[in-house]
């Protein structure tokens, strides 16, 4: 498959799924929620003690790949504040991990035998 | 005597969202939303919205003007939706604990409006792409919707997912590598 066969498809990707959105709708809801006062349901938080746990976590991943190349990653020319992190950058942490390192990076560390869902599922389990 | 303004169809984005901004004015909320909901339902359809696609646009849309503060003049307001739409798909999956169930139509309702036979072609190999994009990493996900499904440059794509250009193209290119391994793999299964 060539290049632009493939972005052609792409660019008709979701068209149909978004042909049953209807605008009307979608608007009318969107100003009565507005007009409403209705606010924001916030993004899951880590409580202090998940947050040191999943930062620690994350430091020692990154420390794993330090003196490794791995494609799309170089720990170090980007320093990361772990710390700055909420659950949804550690989640991308460890996502892009788990996806892009060559398996044979992650032998010998026990979160190369997971897959993203339960990666996924133990940082759910650290909130606080 | 005043002079009506123009329409709020035909005003722009920037216009639009002052007024919003100034007055609350439901009417340029709603002309901003009917203007870009098209794109940012393909865009989030696209990044696994499946069945709860219309769900997530209207809380795009609600979360775009609860924190219109934040959106930089200059900067495109469609794209800058779909980014705050990919956060709420990610929250809706986390409470539901649900992951993509791509919708069947991509893949089996025929569009009448094009040829039959190649129609079926294409739906078939939307219904492989859908599932392949799903499984890439979430940066390569929204790189590649964003680069060719929007068809955006590097340099917007960068500013809306703040990363950098170069980076923008490396995960794109590895978004082509995978999909590409993905249909010619499954097309010869």
């Amino acid at each position: 498959m060539r290049d632009q066969d493939l972005e052609q498809l792409a660019r008709r990707l979701g068209e149909r799924a978004a042909r049953g959105v209807d605008p009307d709708r979608v608007a009318g809801r969107v100003v009565a929620r507005l007009a409403r006062g209705e606010q924001v349901r916030g993004p899951m938080r880590l409580g202090r003690w998940g947050l040191a746990v999943a930062a620690a976590l994350t430091v020692a991943v990154l420390t794993q790949f330090e003196d490794t190349t791995v494609p799309g990653l170089s720990v170090a020319a980007t320093p990361v504040a772990v710390s700055e992190l909420d659950v949804d950058g550690l989640t991308e942490v460890l996502d892009s991990l788990a996806f892009d390192a060559p398996p044979s990076e992650y032998v010998g560390f026990g979160l190369g035998t997971m897959t993203t869902d339960e990666l996924q599922a133990l940082l759910a389990a650290m909130e606080g | 005597m005043t002079v009506p303004g123009p329409a709020p169809a035909e005003r722009s984005d920037e216009d639009l969202i002052a007024e919003w901004k100034a007055t609350g004015d439901e009417a340029a909320a709603s002309a901003l939303v009917r203007r870009h909901v098209g794109p940012v339902a393909r865009f989030l359809a696209g990044a696994g919205g499946g069945d709860d696609t219309e769900d997530v646009v209207q809380e795009a849309f609600f979360r775009a003007f609860r924190k219109i503060d934040s959106w930089r003049a200059g900067a495109s307001f469609r794209t800058w939706v779909m980014t705050i739409g990919l956060n709420a798909l990610k929250d809706l999956r986390r409470r539901t604990k649900r992951h993509t169930t791509l919708t069947l139509e991509d893949r089996d309702a025929p569009d009448e409006r094009r040829d039959p036979a190649g129609e079926a072609v294409v739906n078939d190999q939307l219904g492989r792409l859908g599932p392949a994009v799903q499984r890439l990493p979430s940066m390569q996900r929204h790189v590649f919707l964003l680069r060719a499904q929007q068809e955006l440059s590097y340099q917007e794509i960068a500013v809306a997912l703040g990363t950098s250009e170069g980076a923008a193209r490396v995960h794109y290119h590895h978004a082509v590598k995978r999909l590409k391994q993905a249909m010619e793999g499954e097309g010869h299964a």
